[in-house]
């Protein structure tokens, strides 16, 4: 994996890596991903009796009510900053007033 | 510190919850082995007051009324700061309480504190935590496991009598074969989810550590059953067994030779004690970890997207744009292992067309399968917890695939759901050996009764 195809893959999952994670992990990424799929080449997919996992205790569904167990108040306590209310992002609009 | 004890103490009065919890709190404080992120000393001491009141009265509301018990920080309890043990959530404060935690009150169990762990539940020796490492008591030179290792050196050093840890592929079994505890990861829905951080939400259970099997299955008992927050909760109820045939695996591949021959000691001692062993082989068994890794992988990178830099947790400053937002925030709050599991499941999931992904889906299937018509003919299986002894400090960390391979002889249970515990097993240079009994799915209250047998047969060294 080089650098581009690293960077590449850090964008696709949002994450920026410093400098050291992007030395240390174009090699540790692909001996991971090597192993994995070194491990799983040989097995032919249509060779494997496809059954599905059984869900006999997975019936349970709750009735779809919509409830509201919090408050505005609370809803806020672990945003940043907050005004009016309503959670303050950082802006990223450009111009306008 | 058991159960049992602490009732004894509670019930003759030579003991109360509140001298109980002032002898841990000097003890963490001594001891410094960092299993704690949070101590929650106002509500325990609270929570101790009115438990000494009820002990006091008579009017105690369960077996766990007044027992001292922590937490890992990925589960959620109202009003205490859940960190996860990542900068992302270092200020984050819960607003409710998991099931687990709200059943824990309602039983008056005294709730110590949050407990360390890897970062998100990522990892097999406690040493990706933001917070630093666990010390395990054992021996303050080697990892105490992962990524339940708080929770596990906690009981271990006598810091509660039983804590919750949370088990994706192994994060319960493991720390508890390397701190000499019991571990136990129940089937899948057994105790509900409800306020577990999401890592692999297929894979994920909550379960008990605890010094023996009879507090193991004191807490189960308290916390286990249906819940109306979460649809995959089931209420199980004893299977009729008549047998207890136990498989084992003739060829452990990769384990230490401590390990190994500790292992067919103990199988040995089984069928001393008059139990039916058979060897049984796995098909696919070698590829479990490499299976788990996709899936596990694939979940957490979609589970770990809620972690945005805009509603709670590490939030920015200023931005250029949204991907700048949520890029810069997640670099900056999430540690390298973390950042490596959510880039491998992107990476299998986005490339090769998913073939791997695919792959991995049916061979889970296979495998549940599998285990289901084995318990046809068996009861139990019997095999090592991990491969080798506990390792020391910086051993694996720069070798992440390594690190990963920890998890080589539990994950099979969490792929096909089936519950799994950890017994202390024997010791080799001075370290603990752990090994696991699985059971079939639903069976969990015979494999807790079958492993207090075994307990016993294998204490009696």
């Amino acid at each position: 994996m080089d650098a581009k195809e690293l960077k590449e893959l850090a964008q696709l999952c949002y994450v920026d890596l410093n400098e050291e994670e992007q030395s240390e992990f174009s090699q540790q990424l692909m001996e991971i991903f090597s192993h994995i799929e070194n491990t799983l080449k040989n097995i032919d997919p249509e060779k494997i009796p496809h059954q599905r996992i059984s869900l006999d205790k997975l019936e349970i569904f709750n009735d779809d009510v919509p409830q509201c167990d919090f408050r505005r108040e609370e809803m806020l306590l672990n945003a940043r900053r907050e005004k009016n209310g309503f959670i303050l992002v950082p802006k990223i609009i450009k111009g306008g007033r | 510190m058991n159960i049992e004890k602490l009732r004894q103490a509670y019930s003759d009065g030579s003991s109360n919850p509140e001298m109980v919890l002032d002898g841990i709190y000097r003890s963490i404080e001594a001891e410094q082995l960092n299993d704690f992120i949070t101590l929650t000393k106002n509500i325990a001491y609270q929570e101790a007051k009115e438990s000494a009141k009820r002990h006091r009265e008579g009017k105690v509301l369960s077996p766990l009324d007044g027992i001292p018990v922590s937490v890992k920080d990925n589960i959620a309890m109202s009003d205490v700061r859940m960190t996860c043990a990542s900068a992302m959530l270092n200020t984050f404060v819960c607003q409710y309480d998991a099931t687990v935690v709200s059943r824990l009150k309602a039983a008056g169990a005294v709730i110590v504190g949050k407990n360390n762990l890897d970062e998100f539940a990522m990892g097999s020796s406690t040493e990706t935590s933001f917070y630093g490492p666990v010390l395990n008591p054992v021996s303050k030179e080697h990892v105490p496991g992962g990524s339940s290792g708080g929770s596990a050196a906690a009981v271990s050093a006598g810091h509660c009598a039983v804590s919750l840890g949370s088990d994706t592929g192994g994060s319960i079994r493991q720390p508890a074969a390397f701190c000499n505890i019991v571990g136990f990861k129940p089937t899948y829905g057994a105790i509900p989810r409800f306020g577990l951080t999401a890592f692999s939400s297929s894979l994920d259970t909550i379960g008990p550590l605890a010094s023996n099997v009879a507090d193991t299955r004191t807490v189960f008992d308290i916390i286990r059953g249906r819940d109306e927050f979460d649809s995959t909760a089931i209420f199980l109820q004893r299977k009729n067994l008549k047998t207890e045939k136990v498989g084992y695996l003739d060829l452990i591949e990769g384990a230490d030779n401590a390990i190994d021959g500790t292992y067919r000691e103990n199988i040995d001692r089984l069928k001393e004690a008059g139990i039916e062993t058979i060897p049984v082989s796995i098909k696919y068994f070698n590829e479990s970890i490499s299976i788990y890794q996709i899936l596990s992988m694939a979940e957490a990178s979609s589970n770990l997207a809620r972690y945005d830099g805009i509603k709670y947790g590490l939030q920015a400053e200023s931005a250029s744009s949204l991907y700048d937002i949520y890029s810069s925030v997640r670099g900056e709050g999430f540690g390298k292992e973390v950042k490596r599991r959510i880039m491998t499941g992107t990476y299998f999931l986005k490339y090769n067309d998913g073939k791997y992904y695919s792959i991995s889906r049916k061979l889970r299937e296979y495998l549940s399968n599998q285990l289901k018509e084995m318990f046809k003919s068996i009861d139990y299986i019997v095999l090592p917890t991990t491969l080798t002894l506990p390792f020391k400090f910086g051993d694996r960390l720069d070798d992440p695939l390594r690190m990963h391979m920890s998890d080589s002889l539990t994950a099979f249970c969490n792929l096909a759901n089936v519950p799994a515990v950890n017994l202390p097993a024997g010791m080799a240079e001075g370290l603990p050996i752990g090994h696991q009994i699985v059971s079939s799915r639903y069976n969990d209250i015979n494999l807790l009764d079958f492993a207090e047998k075994i307990e016993s047969i294998w204490s009696r060294k």
